[in-house]
């Protein structure tokens, strides 16, 4: 139905380069996450899209029509603004009404044609019974409800969601991130959806583009930003707790590679196949905790490391390990699901690390070399 | 015995001492007013002879008011009229104009922006008095003298520059993303100007009308300029008139006075719902 793509798109706010040659492709019907920390452009990004903001270069197509600068109006688009952005002084009704109202001309509609919509997209969201409220009487949830009640009204092309969800608890954040993912999959809405919260873009996302500093770094499916991280901010950005990051040098002894890290050195892993490797020799391993397991006797291969902080989180643990207590304090998170044994700060154990899961990043670019 | 001793002692010293300012700038500023009601519903000779601050003893009576109403000489109906005749669009005309300036300056970018903003507020600072020659001959060259539509313009002018101010200020504050949302709605500027940013303003809008309201109704110095037929004249002009050359009937002043303060008081009190709402909105920004 429809498919959006960016081309080159630059946008500048005076000195500051908001969004930086961006090129996206968002299919048909996707759930398409923009992803990234505060004031990394991708805000800046989905306005653009809207028409909010013209780019000072660069073109955006919906369905291979240029929209660059048409007027929001003229781009079937909806956005859900993140305050929700309802018109204080209508109902509810008259807020999921208004995009019809505006339009009632062209698309010949009636008065009893919108009301019947009106109802219908209620029903959807289950806000039947407060059409006749002002959005000062209902709450965060509420709000959310009409909000995108006002943006599925008219069918549009693209739905364009900006933080929608991070005004609400956290529990109802978690309801609505499972309702809306299932709407937009029974819709079959093409979607772009602005977070910075990396949990709501794995679990919601048919993909994701990772931005920083105005620049996408990655896009792909949540599996491939997560295990495969093109960079090493994609590593450290995604997930919870993050990826460990261990400075390492590769030197060549005699034809033999050898990865000296701070507190272990050991015979280059086999399991990495690196593409890129001969040409550096200063690496970043990207390690995600979950691939770490313990034991408390050192086995081939194992990485002594004392324990300095046990985070229990009822359906796992998650234990604060230096690795280098000789030197400079190097800090490994490992997370287990069950354990065996419970462990306590200042225990000494030995990390067990799967290498086939660990990233190499160049320590200069900090892109991946594997 | 035990409660009371509480209630007592759970009140802070400064919260009396801060009653009690307020109380007595509370009774400062109603202090003339008494004094002008105890004037207007007094006997002439009483007022001549006890003073006009005595409240109790002597008689109350109805009859200045009756007479500033129903005596032919003072005229004060025609003169509310009139005064309503130029305060009602004098009141609207620069909402409305003002509204959109403001939000011109507000929303869009154009060339001399600041430039004309630094305008108004100059406009804003220079004294009624230094400018009313000049505009006195420019009314007399339009033709717009000892008219009522002349004064309607003066102070439609008057009022657009100051309100245009207050509305920019108000419209900086308010939130840009439902405005967006109305965009992507559908909406164009017209329609979200009129549909949802001047129903939003509604409390900021009443807190200028009523300002606007009471400084047109109450002046008396362009009146005094631009106006001179006796039966064109406004409220503020019958009161003189009613006040002679060696006789003053301080009773029927009063009562006129309190009549002539009846409007801008009944406007006050029907939007104060809204303008209470408005001047927290200017200070705060919640609308």
């Amino acid at each position: 139905m429809a498919s959006v793509r960016l081309e080159s798109v630059v946008k500048r706010f005076g000195k500051v380069v908001a969004v930086n040659n961006v090129s996206l492709e968002i299919r048909d019907k996707e759930f398409f996450i923009l992803l990234g920390p505060s004031g990394c452009g991708k805000t800046t990004t989905l306005r653009l899209i809207a028409g909010l903001e013209y780019p000072d270069s660069g073109r955006i197509y919906i369905d291979d029509r240029d929209v660059t600068f048409l007027e929001p109006k003229d781009r079937d688009i909806a956005m859900v603004f993140q305050n929700y952005a309802l018109y204080p002084h209508m109902t509810v009704f008259q807020n999921i009404a208004f995009p019809l109202l505006l339009r009632r001309k062209k698309l010949g509609l009636t008065k009893d044609d919108i009301k019947k919509r009106v109802l219908e997209v209620a029903r959807l969201l289950r806000i039947e019974e407060l059409l006749h409220r002002k959005p000062g009487q209902l709450s965060g949830g509420q709000q959310q409800r009409v909000a995108l009640a006002r943006a599925l009204i008219r069918r549009p092309k693209v739905w364009l969601m900006d933080e929608p969800l991070s005004n609400l608890d956290a529990l109802l954040r978690l309801v609505m991130r499972a309702e809306l993912k299932r709407l937009q999959k029974e819709l079959g809405i093409t979607t772009i959806y602005v977070t910075h919260d990396q949990a709501e873009a794995l679990s919601m996302a048919d993909r994701i583009a990772v931005m920083n500093k105005g620049r996408v770094i990655q896009v792909g499916t949540p599996d491939e930003v997560y295990l495969k991280p093109k960079h090493v901010f994609v590593g450290t950005f995604i997930g919870a707790p993050p990826m460990n990051v261990v400075k390492c040098k590769i030197e060549d002894h005699d034809g033999r590679l050898i990865l000296s890290c701070p507190g272990f050195e050991r015979e280059f892993p086999p399991e990495i196949t690196p593409e890129k490797l001969p040409r550096t020799k200063e690496v970043v391993l990207g390690i995600r905790p979950e691939f770490i397991e313990v034991t408390d006797k050192p086995e081939p291969g194992t990485i002594k490391g004392k324990i300095l902080v046990v985070e229990p989180l009822g359906s796992e643990t998650i234990l604060n390990i230096n690795i280098n207590p000789e030197g400079e304090e190097t800090i490994i998170k490992a997370k287990l699901p069950k354990l065996t044994k419970k462990y306590s700060a200042g225990e000494t154990i030995y990390l067990k690390i799967d290498w086939s899961k660990v990233a190499v990043f160049d320590a200069e670019t900090g892109f991946a070399l594997t | 015995m035990a409660s009371l001793y509480y209630r007592v002692r759970r009140i802070k010293l400064s919260t009396v001492i801060v009653n009690i300012i307020v109380w007595i700038i509370a009774i400062l500023w109603l202090l003339p007013f008494i004094g002008l009601f105890m004037t207007s519903v007094r006997p002439y000779s009483e007022v001549v002879l006890k003073g006009w601050w005595t409240i109790l003893g002597g008689h109350y009576t109805l009859n200045n008011y009756i007479q500033v109403l129903t005596n032919p000489m003072y005229d004060l109906l025609r003169g509310y009229m009139n005064s309503l005749t130029i305060a009602i669009p004098s009141t609207f005309i620069p909402l409305i104009l003002a509204a959109m300036i403001a939000y011109g300056f507000s929303r869009f970018s154009f060339t001399a922006k600041n430039l004309l903003f630094i305008l108004i507020l100059l406009i804003m600072a220079v004294p009624q008095q230094t400018m009313v020659i000049p505009m006195f001959f420019m009314l007399k060259t339009m033709g717009l003298l000892n008219k009522l539509i002349g004064l309607i313009l003066v102070h439609s002018s008057w009022g657009i520059a100051w309100i245009a101010f207050f509305m920019r200020n108000y419209f900086n504050m308010m939130p840009r993303e439902v405005e967006e949302a109305a965009r992507v709605d559908g909406a164009g500027w017209a329609t979200i100007f009129f549909r949802i940013v001047l129903p939003v303003s509604l409390p900021a809008l009443a807190s200028a009308a009523a300002i606007q309201f009471t400084w047109v109704w109450s002046d008396f110095f362009f009146a005094l300029m631009f106006i001179y037929s006796p039966e064109k004249m406004v409220i503020t002009q019958k009161i003189v008139s009613i006040k002679g050359q060696f006789y003053v009937d301080w009773g029927l002043l009063s009562a006129g006075s309190i009549l002539t303060m009846l409007v801008p008081l009944l406007v006050y009190a029907a939007l104060q719902k809204y303008y209470l709402r408005g001047m927290v909105g200017w200070a705060s920004g919640k609308g």
